[in-house]
């Protein structure tokens, strides 16, 4: 156990305790002058050292040097700065007005560089026709849309898509297939979009929707019929029978004479047969 | 607080064997082979050899006290008769607590005193060696 002392009269717990003025060490008050100790204020002896004073000229030349180091680092960082500031205005000025002409002049050739990863097919080198008629179908992609007959504007991309989709070998060009699969663009499909079957259900049929239903309301009940109020087990003795409560969905003890969740009181417990009868109903083991 | 000591109070490192518990009270003759802690009451001559003498807070004694080691001091120590100090003889140092309310004669190898200490009475230091004497 600890216990408090307090505060410690008289001893020395620390050196701030101790007056400064009055401190008795080695034979002498610290802080003055010893009594014994006499005063020298005889000449002293001529050192055995040899002393050599700095010159004012060795002092002169050192700050010429060191102005003249000084000087020539300010040279050379004004230099860097003008190389740097010189390549920088170089850098800047031609390149923002090269790049956007390139972009629309030109198209893709296969020596730029330029991979576009669109593209399932590399591109050929005669390219530059097929290009020129790409536009065309490009064009028919984008669905036109019909107030009136709204079911058609969803065919009509299907079936370019369609087009497109066939593999077309670039060597052999046909007039017939540029105009209907543009080789070369991109086309962007859904992943759900499956392009050889075209999206004929758009509204489930009223028959799918029962067998869906049906099934669920099975599946419901089966569920309410384990987790219901059933008798999950008899004690080894028979004395209690271990029923599930369907509100908490955990298994409760009842004995004979005892009221279940569902308001049915216990008449008797069959060990033997795995069976407990109330008044209501007969329940067996699950 | 400036400066603040503390003490652990270890009777097992400290050879504690002897207790008066707190409600427990003695009048007599009493030589303890260790260190005695006092929490109750004792009046008495009271000898402690091999431990020291512990006078807790709120343990109250009175007679005559020898102890060879150090004796810590919490409680009060009363006059054994009217007008007539205790008498307490330490061969180790001996710590006038905070707490401690004492109408005794105190003799001991060294006195540690506390600020908060009352004490009313002689104080004599002298050397163990004449303590044993």
């Amino acid at each position: 156990m600890t216990v408090v002392l307090g505060t410690p009269v008289g001893q020395a717990a620390s050196n701030a305790d101790i007056s400064q003025t009055l401190r008795w060490q080695a034979g002498k008050w610290e802080s003055t002058r010893g009594v014994v100790e006499p005063e020298s204020k005889g000449p002293t002896k001529a050192p055995s050292l040899i002393t050599i004073k700095v010159t004012s000229a060795i002092r002169k030349s050192g700050k010429r040097v060191a102005v003249a180091t000084l000087m020539g680092a300010l040279l050379v960082g004004l230099a860097l700065g003008l190389a740097s500031w010189v390549n920088m205005r170089k850098s800047t000025a031609p390149a923002p007005a090269q790049i956007p002409v390139e972009m629309s002049s030109k198209p893709a050739l296969p020596n730029a560089g330029v991979k576009e990863v669109d593209e399932p097919f590399p591109i050929p080198p005669q390219s530059n026709a097929t290009a020129q008629e790409s536009t065309a179908p490009v064009e028919a992609i984008i669905p036109r849309v019909d107030t009136a007959q709204p079911a058609q504007t969803q065919v009509q991309p299907v079936t370019v898509a369609k087009v497109q989709s066939t593999p077309v070998p670039p060597t052999k060009p046909g007039p017939k297939d540029d105009a209907k699969a543009p080789v070369g663009s991109a086309v962007v499909l859904d992943a759900d979009v499956s392009p050889a079957k075209p999206p004929v259900q758009t509204q489930p049929s009223k028959l799918d929707q029962r067998i869906e239903q049906k099934p669920s309301v099975v599946t419901a009940v089966k569920v309410e019929q384990k987790l219901g109020s059933g008798l999950v087990a008899v004690t080894a003795d028979g004395k209690f029978g271990l029923f599930t409560n369907p509100n908490t969905r955990l298994p409760e003890k009842h004995s004979v004479g005892e009221k279940l969740p569902n308001g049915e009181t216990i008449k008797s417990i069959d060990k033997a047969a795995g069976k407990v009868v109330t008044d209501a109903k007969e329940y067996r083991l699950e | 607080m400036q400066n603040e000591e503390t003490i652990v109070i270890d009777p097992v490192g400290m050879n504690i064997v002897n207790r008066i518990a707190p409600g427990t009270r003695f009048s007599g003759v009493l030589e303890c082979s260790g260190g005695v802690l006092i929490q109750g009451a004792f009046t008495g001559n009271l000898t402690v050899l091999g431990g020291p003498l512990v006078l807790m807070e709120g343990g109250t004694i009175a007679g005559e006290f020898t102890c060879d080691g150090d004796a810590y001091l919490f409680g009060t120590i009363t006059e054994r008769a009217e007008g007539e100090f205790s008498e307490l003889l330490a061969g180790g140092a001996v710590f006038m607590t905070e707490t401690l309310d004492a109408k005794a004669n105190v003799t001991a190898g060294a006195i540690k005193t506390y600020a908060g200490a009352q004490v009313e009475g002689r104080i004599r230091t002298i050397r163990k060696e004449k303590i044993a004497q």
